[in-house]
Order: C-alpha cells, then structure tokens, then sequence
C-alpha cells in the first residue's frame, strides 16, 4: 500500500475484519511507515471498542414491569433456576 | 440446562406459550431499549415505542416466517415504530440516500490515546460524551452505528432492518464512527493517563 489514500480505501472492511489478508498487512504495513494513519486508525479503532465496552441503555425497571403488564407477563415464567 | 435459543422459542410461541413469547421478550428488551433511544433521545417515546413494538409483535407472531431471525425482525420492528414516532414530531428525517463521502480526514492534532487502558477511559463522564457524540449524529448515522456497534448486528442484519444495501451500511457506518472519533479525541486526550501518544 503506497499511500494514504489507498489506506482510506480499505479501511472500512479493515475495521469489521472484512478485508482480504493481503488487504490487512498491506494496511499494517502503511502505518507502520505513516503515523498519521497509525494514529487515525487507532483511535477508531479505540473509539470502537470503547463505546463497545461502555455499553447501552438499559431499560429501567418501571417501564420493563410496564412492559410485562402490557404484554400479561407473569414474572414467574421468567424466573431462573440460576436466579431462585 | 441449556438455554433455548430464540428460534425454539419462536416455534413454542408461534404454537402459543405465552411463556416461550415471554422469553423472547425479556431477552430483547433492553437492546430493543436502546436502539430506540438512542434514535429518539427520550425515554418515555422510547418505552411507548418498545411497548407498541412488542405488542405488535405479539399480534403478528404467526405471520413470522423466521426466514430472519427473531431479533432482526423486532429490531425492524423497533426501527420502523421509532421511525414513525420522528416523522409525526417532524424533528429528523431518515435519509433514504447515502450522501457519500468516506470519512477521508484526519483532524489537525489528532492524539492517540489508545495506549490508555480501557479501565482507566470508562467513567461517569465519558459514558456522558459518548451518548453525546452518538445523539449528534444525523439519524441515519446513529441509527447504523446503534445496529452494528453498540447492539452488534451483522452488517447484512443492519442493512436488512434498515431497507437499504451493504455498502450504504458500510458508507454510514464508517462516517459515524469517524464523527465519534472526533467529537471525543479532544476529551480522551486529556484523560488523565493519557501521554498524549503519537500526535500529527
């Protein structure tokens, strides 16, 4: 891989772990010689894996009981042999 | 005892157990949850929208023909209650087109902060800027990133929830983490712990 732009190419696949094996080392071997691109794909990497790891939005608790008394959920179909 | 995995517990549902259903639902819920925050921003549309979401659900389980799987088809579901919920309040439009463009910019300064051990970038404040970032993005960004990052669809999943093709996943995806990247760089850079790394 030559040049940056050729990197930008690739990069989406490269991401998701889409892209051919020869796509990645060439991808690897770029930033090994560019550290603008090391970075960049570093901390989006980075900022994947660390919205990954924060995590979503739960459902609070009153809206999931109303959600179980919309739907006439007994709560007992839900009990766990783990959890009781 | 090994769990049932969503489809056997589709066919019990779609025989009717109500249990089988039950289960479903609170294995869902709180992707389901999320998901349509993070497209509304406000809890109480999203739990009408998820209530709604489970109830039609509910009610068209027998026309399930589990050529998806369960969770794509009430993440479409989700998507589509959601979507209805922005258009009648007229704040976003979800774009049917890819605008394009391919995130081919690297901000001026741009630290790497990624030496950081996570343990010492999660706190209280940057979940905050995290939901930040992520509510900025435009709708069809947002909606993309929530699908494939956060909930983890496969991008075919994402692009079949959503009605549009793979590449346009991809497009929108890669746009939105970028847009993320940038509106947190400034922040993780100053983490304490942070040596500021390699900097353009």
């Amino acid at each position: 891989m030559s040049d940056c732009d050729e990197l930008f190419e690739s990069l989406k696949d490269y991401l998701d772990g889409d892209a051919k094996e020869e796509v990645c080392r060439a991808i690897e071997a770029h930033m090994e010689e560019c550290p603008s691109c090391r970075v960049h794909v570093n901390t989006l990497k980075g900022t994947i894996e660390l919205y990954k790891s924060v995590g979503g939005k739960k459902m609070p608790s009153g809206a999931r009981e109303r959600l179980h008394r919309a739907l006439k959920i007994d709560p007992r179909w839900l009990k766990r042999p783990d959890k009781e | 005892m090994t769990a049932e995995t969503d489809e056997q517990l589709v066919i019990r549902a779609q025989e009717g157990s109500r249990e089988a259903f039950a289960q479903l639902v609170d294995r869902w819920a709180d992707r389901a949850f999320n998901l349509v925050y993070r497209m509304l921003g406000n809890v109480e549309d999203t739990e009408d929208v998820v209530q709604e979401g489970f109830l039609n659900a509910f009610r068209s389980l027998g026309r399930f023909k589990r050529d998806a799987s369960f969770g794509t088809w009430i993440y479409r579901i989700m998507t589509n209650g959601a979507l209805v919920k922005i258009r009648k309040s007229a704040r976003e439009v979800f774009l049917d087109h890819d605008p394009g463009g391919n995130g081919r910019r690297i901000p001026e300064g741009l630290v790497d902060w990624t030496d950081t051990p996570l343990d010492d970038l999660i706190n209280r404040e940057t979940r905050e800027r995290m939901d930040e970032a992520i509510e900025a993005l435009p709708l069809d960004q947002r909606t993309v990133l929530v699908l494939r990052d956060v909930n983890g669809f496969p991008a075919a999943e994402v692009a079949e929830v959503l009605g549009i093709s793979v590449p346009a996943v991809k497009s929108r995806l890669h746009r939105a983490r970028v847009q993320v990247r940038d509106q947190l760089a400034p922040y993780l850079a100053g983490v304490p712990g942070t040596e500021g790394g390699v900097e353009r």
